[in-house]
């Protein structure tokens, strides 16, 4: 290579005859094959190691179509008068412009000399595609005699408003290049003036208003709006515009401060408007959620909903968040079939799990598992161990859930009430009694639950005491019935005993002091006997009221009556009551034997006799009252212990 | 070329609406001549406008283009045919720069016929019949685009269309305005085009495409200014900055910062040197050089004059700046501090700063960039003003100052709070240099503009006022 370029550049002939000597003994010397050329060419010394290629160029290309020529073509433009011939490239045998190749016929005649000079120019010339673009504005036309009748003004000359026309015409009615332009005399009149003059010059033509007239007719018949913008358009107002003008000029050169100020507003109307804007969807889609259950129904049988854009990107979305939902689902689904193999004990949990997904995927609650999906929660939720169930209270009720929200003070409230104030009164007695405030400070689900058993358990109480002094009383009631027999066997007045009986009865009445009652009990036996016999018929009566109307007198009065039939003041009354109910539930219970013996035992006493009864009755009243308050005890620091427990965690929460 | 498969198929005139028929465009300039074919995207002639003379014994001779006009021949002086107004002054001269910058680069002789193209000719054979093939017009087959600027008035709008007409033979011919060419190579019809060129710094309000004539505003301190003001810099400093063209080195050694330069001159013969024009137009070269790689506006906040927030003056703030160095034709180089770096061109919109004495006077206030934009939108009908400040054109050579836009932008944010003002300026410097020549390359091959054209024909008829009437 290197010899034949030095050759070419010294302009030797490429068949030289050193060249060809090694080009003949190569062939020679190439006896044995198998070898390295280098090798071979130490043993043929001499053989230089170049070899001769012809120089070539490089090919032409064939392509497989034949190229199409270009022409320089020459064309008129049907716009200009003078005929002018242009030249452009265009392709051989294009038809010019997508259309015929027409001849120019008011061009031809003009540019007769042109072409005289043009020898190339061929008799027709195709027209200018950009003819069609040439747009005039119509110079309005008027005589002499029009311009005195119609447009004679005192401030301007014919001749100027000749000129004023024309540059209106020239300039295409661009107002501002015309007042730019406008010259004159040196001293131009102001802008306004010059555009107030010209409206009229060039509509109060009278052909201008005769086709104006009509038009006016017909648009006044035909649209009002329409006809304002024509007014506007015609009716130039030039006072209006010069004080536009001045406000524009004005706006133009405000500072900085007031553009800063305005933009602030705006964008605090923005801002206010978007938030009420967000505020009303905020609302629209809490009363969907409201609506849900019979919209949901609605919609699925009509389609109309869907119709919009946005119903389509709505339904798209749900269809979205159901997808998501049922993946959840299956992720659940797997992570809970894991746990079932490991542990046998959560079985149970997922069934009620996959319930309760079922049953907020009804209620379309479902919303909030796709949207509150915050970024730490992807997607599958962790099953909660026993005790995380128990701390974060969730529970899984096997009877059917009401709607709606329960709160748990609410339950407390419910079961503290009874049916009647009494009664209501007496389980708040036996509560304050068991130091048990109204409101418990820590109504945990577990709390409310013992504390609602407690209160049945109240109730219970309560009852069999009633029936207890119902049957009392009856007793007594016989026994009175017996001494009056047996009295009038014996031949005494029956009148007398009335009497003081009813004397006591309005005592009673009277005064509710329970001290003194008690003091008469002791002065004489047997009229305690008829006063008691007599407060329990006024008890029974009462009881009869009570269900009637719920007063305080009432209340007060059966305190009394309690009173009455115990020595101690009322909070040791109170308390012995609630240790006899007490004790009464854990008879009904038979759960503990111990109790249950000291019940048998305390029944004897209350039907043999009644002042051992009630000292019965206090002594067990302490131990009755001991298991309760013990029971109440133990839930305090089950509480307490929940709370501590609570705050524990809450405390690693934190760290955390 | 590049566009390669393009060339092929001429674009839909839908999509673009061109439709070129050869045209050329001319657009003269104080530092350059530019002359190209319409549809190009740059002119492929720049020409400086600058010309050399060189007597000779047939009387002096005129040499046209960068090869000739640089070269330090016998006795060369320089002119340029363009006044420090922006426009032609030498009208004769001009005629044959732009044929030179037409025909050397442009439309070069047409290989004609063997038996007539002279080269076969016996000598003086038929002598005359050659001269008529040599008078043949050089335009014959190209409408001509012409620029000039916003307050070219009068006869000298003439001219312009008798040398097309008369000694090239143009078919068509056009006056276009620079401004509006510049805010239409922006892409824009209605712009304020702020023009900063070698002599002048122009302002051209333009509205759909015609300009505002009242609105244009101009003033002599521009890029030659920024020249001056380098000049008056290197002799007041201490030691003075030394300034010597090229074409005197003869040899040079390199030496360290700030010490004398160790070159050898080149020496003349006896009434052979150059004119002192030449050696002025060289020095310009440094300095052009010098402005280039050196000269930079100051980026504000406010005025290098100014005060800043903090209360210190700018001038300290500048003074922290970096510098650059700078190596002289003869070897002398220095280190130029920021505030040598600002301050030449701080003089373009803060008379306080510029240098002066008896011979260079400062600009007037009203003759900053800011000034002009304020003075000529005050001429401008109000309902126009925030269209036009939303589209600032800047074009021109010497607004290639480093952040010039981002200055003028800041000035005119202060001038016009209340209002958007939007700078639209081509980065690509080529594009800034030939802004107005651009325009007129997509006007001139625009198929609507067919229509537009003065044809010979309405020369003929109506002579050298039409210009007057169709070109406004």
């Amino acid at each position: 290579m290197m010899g034949s370029d030095a050759r070419d550049v010294m302009g030797l002939p490429s068949a030289a005859p050193k060249p060809a000597t090694p080009k003949v003994q190569k062939p020679k010397g190439r006896g044995p094959t198998g070898m390295i050329r280098e090798v071979l060419d130490l043993k043929y010394a001499g053989a230089p190691p170049i070899s001769i290629v012809a120089p070539k160029f490089k090919e032409k290309p064939k392509l497989p179509f034949k190229p199409r020529q270009w022409e320089e073509t020459p064309f008129a433009n049907s716009a200009r008068k003078d005929g002018l011939i242009l030249r452009h490239w265009r392709r051989k045998g294009d038809i010019v412009n997508g259309g015929a190749a027409m001849p120019v016929t008011p061009a031809d005649s003009n540019a007769a000399s042109e072409m005289e000079t043009d020898d190339k120019a061929p008799p027709a010339v195709p027209d200018a595609y950009w003819a069609k673009y040439n747009v005039k504005v119509e110079r309005p036309q008027y005589t002499d005699e029009q311009y005195e009748t119609h447009l004679k003004s005192e401030d301007w000359s014919k001749e100027e408003t000749d000129y004023l026309v024309d540059l209106a015409t020239e300039f295409d009615l661009r107002w501002i290049i015309i007042i730019d332009r406008y010259s004159y005399t040196p001293t131009s009149p102001p802008p306004n003036i010059l555009r107030h003059h010209i409206p009229q010059s060039l509509t109060q033509t009278p052909n201008a208003r005769r086709s104006e007239n009509a038009l006016l007719r017909h648009r006044r018949q035909n649209n009002a709006a329409e006809f304002s913008a024509h007014e506007k358009m015609t009716k130039y107002d030039g006072a209006q515009e010069t004080k536009r003008k001045k406000y524009a000029e004005l706006l133009f050169s405000r500072p900085k401060e007031e553009k800063e100020e305005e933009e602030y507003y705006l964008r605090e109307l923005s801002r206010i408007v978007a938030n009420q804007e967000k505020l009303s969807q905020d609302r629209k889609a809490l009363y969907d959620r409201l609506d849900a259950a019979p919209s949901s129904t609605r919609d699925s049988y009509s389609t109309t909903m869907y119709q919009s854009s946005q119903g389509l990107t709505q339904l798209m979305q749900n269809l979205f968040t159901q997808n998501k939902n049922k993946e959840l689902e299956r992720k659940g689904e797997k992570r809970r079939s894991l746990l079932e193999a490991g542990e046998a004990s959560n079985n149970q949990y997922g069934a009620d799990r996959s319930q309760r997904h079922s049953l907020s995927g009804v209620g379309g609650s479902n919303n909030r598992l796709s949207t509150s999906a915050d970024p730490h929660s992807t997607g599958a939720r962790r099953p909660l161990t026993q005790h995380e169930e128990r701390k974060y209270g969730v529970s899984h009720p096997a009877e059917r859930l009401t709607g709606g929200i329960q709160f748990r003070h609410e339950r407390i409230t419910k079961a503290g009430q009874a049916k009647s104030g009494v009664q209501t009164s007496r389980i708040g007695a036996a509560l304050t009694e068991l130091k048990i405030p109204p409101r418990l400070t820590m109504p945990t689900a577990r709390v409310v639950t013992e504390y609602e058993r407690l209160i049945e358990g109240i109730k219970g109480l309560l009852e069999v005491r009633k029936v207890s002094e119902k049957v009392d009383g009856e007793i007594r009631v016989l026994q009175a019935q017996k001494e009056q027999m047996e009295a009038r066997e014996r031949g005494e007045d029956i009148k007398e005993e009335e009497g003081t009986g009813q004397e006591v009865q309005n005592h009673e009445d009277e005064e509710d002091d329970g001290a003194k009652t008690q003091n008469r009990n002791e002065e004489s036996k047997v009229e305690d006997d008829n006063e008691d016999d007599n407060d329990d018929e006024n008890e029974d009566e009462e009881e009869k009221d009570e269900e009637k109307d719920d007063s305080d007198e009432e209340a007060n009065q059966d305190d009394s009556d309690n009173n009455a039939s115990e020595d101690d003041a009322e909070g040791e009354v109170d308390e012995s009551a609630v240790a006899v109910e007490m004790q009464d539930l854990q008879e009904d219970e038979e759960g503990e034997a111990q109790e249950q013996e000291d019940g048998d035992g305390e029944d004897e006493d209350g039907e043999d006799e009644d002042g051992e009864g009630e000292n019965d009755d206090d002594e067990t009243s302490s131990r009755g009252s001991a298991a309760p308050n013990a029971r109440s005890e133990g839930l305090r620091k089950r509480s307490a212990s929940d709370i501590s427990h609570v705050s524990n965690r809450s405390s690693k929460r934190q760290k955390k | 070329m590049a566009t390669g498969q393009a060339s092929t198929k001429p674009p839909d005139a839908n999509e673009y609406g061109g439709d070129e028929i050869s045209a050329l465009v001319l657009d003269p300039g104080y530092a350059t001549t530019r002359a190209g074919f319409a549809g190009e995207d740059v002119p492929k002639s720049v020409v400086p406008s600058h010309y050399g003379i060189i007597p000779t014994d047939s009387g002096p001779k005129q040499l046209f283009g960068d090869n000739s006009i640089h070269t330090p021949l016998p006795r060369i002086s320089i002119s340029n045919y363009m006044s420090r107004e922006g426009t032609v002054e030498d009208w004769d001269t001009a005629a044959n720069l732009w044929e030179y910058a037409i025909t050397s680069r442009l439309t070069n002789a047409k290989p004609g016929p063997l038996a007539t193209n002279g080269l076969n000719d016996v000598e003086n054979q038929e002598m005359e019949m050659e001269g008529v093939e040599t008078q043949e017009k050089p335009l014959r087959d190209n409408p001509l685009l012409m620029t000039e600027t916003g307050w070219n008035a009068g006869k000298d709008r003439e001219r312009g269309i008798e040398i097309a007409m008369e000694n090239w033979g143009c078919p068509a011919y056009w006056l276009a305005r620079n401004g509006v060419l510049a805010s239409f190579a922006s892409g824009k019809s209605s712009a304020l085009v702020v023009d900063i060129g070698a002599s002048t710094i122009s302002i051209t309000p333009v509205h759909d495409g015609l300009i505002l004539k009242k609105g244009v505003t101009r003033s002599p301190f521009a890029g030659n200014f920024v020249s001056q003001q380098l000049r008056l810099m290197f002799s007041q400093s201490q030691p003075p900055v030394p300034l010597t063209p090229h074409y005197l080195i003869a040899s040079k050694i390199a030496v360290d910062a700030g010490t004398p330069s160790q070159a050898t001159l080149r020496t003349f013969t006896p009434n052979t040197e150059p004119a002192p024009s030449f050696r002025h137009f060289q020095e310009e070269r440094v300095l052009t050089e010098f402005k280039e790689s050196v000269v930079t506006v100051w980026p504000g906040p406010g005025r290098l004059s100014g005060h800043n927030q903090q209360g210190g003056t700018n001038m300290d703030i500048a003074r922290q700046h970096p510098g650059k160095p700078f190596e002289m034709p003869d070897g002398w180089n220095q280190m130029f501090p920021a505030l040598d770096r600002y301050r030449p061109v701080e003089a373009l919109f803060d008379p306080k700063m510029a240098l002066s004495d008896a011979s260079n006077p400062p600009p007037h206030q009203s003759q900053v960039v800011g000034t002009l934009i304020q003075t000529s939108l005050a001429q401008v009908d109000v309902d126009i003003r925030p269209q036009l400040l939303s589209a600032v054109v800047v074009t021109g050579g010497s607004s290639l100052y480093q952040g010039f836009t981002d200055r003028l932008s800041q000035e005119l944010q202060i001038m016009y709070p209340g209002t958007r003002v939007r700078i639209s300026a081509p980065g690509n410097p080529v594009e800034r240099k030939f802004g107005s020549w651009i325009g007129g390359s997509i006007l001139a091959s625009l198929g609507t503009f067919h229509q537009m054209w003065i044809s010979k024909k309405e020369y003929e008829e109506q002579g050298a006022g039409i210009i007057e009437k169709r070109c406004k």
